[in-house]
C-alpha cells in the first residue's frame, strides 16, 4: 500500500515538473529594452508599459511592435523579433529633437473624437488658448491654456481606419493621438493634413508638430511663478 | 505511520526553505568609473616606435556607470543566494580605495557588497590587429562586517567595431554606444555566470 502510494507520489511529481518545464520552454519569452537616454515612456504593441531600462516578462514570442517616446526626442519605432525561451534584449540610441515652434496663432486640421461620435474641424492654437470648430459647426470649444491639467499623447495599433478617415480595410498602422485635461473635461484629437491622402506617418507628424507646441504652452505654466 | 513520518519529514525540508529565503543576505552593488568618458586608444607602429595616442570623447545622453550598474543588477537577479539592491543616493562608496584596502567601507545597510571598478571603456584602433570596443572590469564581493574578500574576478572584454570612428559618432553617437553596450551585456552576462559557479 506504501510503496504503490509512493510509486504514484513519484509520478505525478514528475507529471508536474515535465509541464512547468514544457510551459517554461514553450510561450513565455523576455524582453528587455534599453535607451541611451534613460526614462524613455515604452509603448508595446499600443500600450503603455513603462519607461526604460525595463524588462518586459511573459511575452508572447513573434513579432511586436515598440515606441519610444520622450520629449525633446524623435520617436523610436522598432519591430522586434521575440524568440521563445530566451532573454531577448533591445538597445535604441535615441535621436535629440530640436523643435523650432512656429509664430501663434497657428491652425491645425484636426479629428476630435467626441462621446459619440468624431468632428472634423480646426484648431486654432495661441499662446492663451486653444478654440476648435468642427466643419459643419456642431461642435467646438474654447480651453484656456491656464485651465490646462494635463497634456499626453497615446499611440494605438489600428486596423481599417481611425475616425472618418483611413476607410481602407487594409489600412494598418500606429496612430497618435493627443489627450488634453482641462477642467474636468477630456478632449481627444489626432491632426492631419488631408484626411483622404495622408498616410499615419504625416498625420503622426502633424499631431506630433501640435503636441510639441499645446506641451510647451502647458509646460510654461507649469513652471513660471504666478504673479500675485 | 511511516507516511506521517515522511509528511512531517517534508513540511520541515519546506520549513528550513522558507526559513533560508527569509535570511537571505542583502548584497549592494556599487560601480565606480575612472573616467565617464570613452577612452579612444590609438596604437600605430612605426619601424623604430609605437606611437600612442589616447582621446577621450564624452558620451552625451548616455550614463555608462549607471547603464552598468541597471543591467547587472537586472542579471543579478538570476543569482538567488543573495538579494541584490544598488546603492541608494545618501551612499557614497570610493570603489578603487576601497578595493585596494585603502579606505574602509562606510556604514552600509547590507550584508555583502560588490565591488564593480571599470579600469576603462571605449574603442582600441590598433595597427596589425582588428578595431575592438572593449570594456575592462574588477569585481570583488565583500563581507560588509569582516571587509572579508569572498569572491574576485578581472575581466577584460572586446567586441569587433565596425567602420570609422567618425562614423560612429553620427546620429547621437549611435555607433559608439551600441558597441559598448554591446560589451557592457557581455561582460555581465560573463560575470554572472562566473558569480553563479562560485562557493560563496
Amino acid at each position: 500500500m506504501t510503496s504503490r502510494f509512493r510509486t504514484i507520489l513519484l509520478f505525478a511529481a514528475g507529471l508536474l515538473m515535465a509541464h512547468a518545464a514544457s510551459a517554461q520552454s514553450q510561450g513565455e519569452a523576455s524582453l528587455r529594452v534599453k535607451t541611451d537616454t534613460p526614462d524613455v515612456e515604452v509603448w508595446l504593441d499600443g500600450e503603455s508599459v513603462g519607461r526604460t531600462p525595463l524588462t518586459l516578462k511573459n511575452l508572447t514570442a513573434g513579432k511586436h511592435r515598440i515606441a519610444l517616446l520622450k520629449d525633446g526626442y524623435e520617436d523610436g519605432m522598432q519591430d522586434v523579433e521575440v524568440a521563445p525561451g530566451k532573454s531577448n534584449s533591445v538597445f535604441v540610441v535615441m535621436k535629440p529633437r530640436s523643435v523650432k515652434l512656429p509664430d501663434l496663432p497657428v491652425e491645425f486640421r484636426i479629428v476630435n473624437a467626441g462621446r459619440s461620435s468624431k468632428y472634423v474641424g480646426t484648431l486654432r492654437v495661441s499662446a492663451e488658448a486653444m478654440d476648435y470648430k468642427s466643419d459643419n459647426g456642431a461642435h467646438q470649444f474654447h480651453v484656456p491654456v491656464s485651465s490646462i491639467k494635463s497634456v499626453v499623447r497615446a499611440l494605438s495599433p489600428v486596423v481599417g481606419g481611425v475616425g472618418v478617415y483611413y476607410k481602407s480595410p487594409n489600412t494598418k498602422g500606429e496612430v497618435m493621438a493627443i489627450r488634453i485635461e482641462a477642467s474636468g473635461h477630456t478632449y481627444n484629437f489626432i491632426a492631419f493634413e488631408d484626411t483622404r491622402k495622408d498616410r499615419f506617418e504625416v498625420a503622426n507628424g502633424k499631431t506630433r508638430e501640435l503636441y510639441d507646441i499645446v506641451y510647451r504652452l502647458w509646460f510654461a505654466t507649469q513652471t513660471t511663478p504666478q504673479k500675485k | 505511520m511511516r507516511m506521517i513520518r515522511c509528511l512531517m519529514l517534508l513540511a520541515l525540508c519546506l520549513m528550513a526553505f522558507g526559513a533560508a529565503a527569509a535570511q537571505q543576505p542583502v548584497a549592494v552593488v556599487a560601480v565606480g568609473v575612472r573616467s565617464p568618458d570613452l577612452t579612444v586608444l590609438e596604437q600605430k607602429y612605426r619601424v623604430f616606435y609605437l606611437k600612442r595616442e589616447v582621446k577621450k570623447i564624452p558620451l552625451l545622453d548616455y550614463d555608462f556607470k549607471a547603464a552598468l550598474a541597471d543591467e547587472l543588477l537586472n542579471a543579478l537577479a538570476e543569482d538567488t543566494r543573495m538579494k541584490w539592491r544598488p546603492l541608494s543616493g545618501a551612499e557614497v562608496i570610493d570603489v578603487f580605495a576601497v578595493q585596494k584596502k585603502k579606505a574602509p567601507l562606510p556604514p552600509l545597510e547590507a550584508d555583502r557588497v560588490l565591488l564593480v571598478g571599470v579600469e576603462d571603456f571605449g574603442a582600441a584602433l590598433v595597427d596589425l590587429a582588428p578595431d575592438s570596443f572593449y570594456l575592462e572590469v574588477k569585481f570583488k564581493l565583500i563581507d560588509r562586517a569582516s571587509g572579508k574578500k569572498l569572491w574576485e574576478k578581472k575581466l577584460l572584454v572586446a567586441e569587433a567595431l565596425d567602420g570609422k570612428l567618425k562614423d560612429l559618432q553620427a546620429e547621437n553617437q549611435k555607433g559608439l554606444k551600441t558597441g559598448i553596450n554591446k560589451v557592457l551585456e557581455r561582460v555581465t552576462r560573463k560575470m554572472v555566470a562566473a558569480l553563479l559557479l562560485a562557493r560563496i
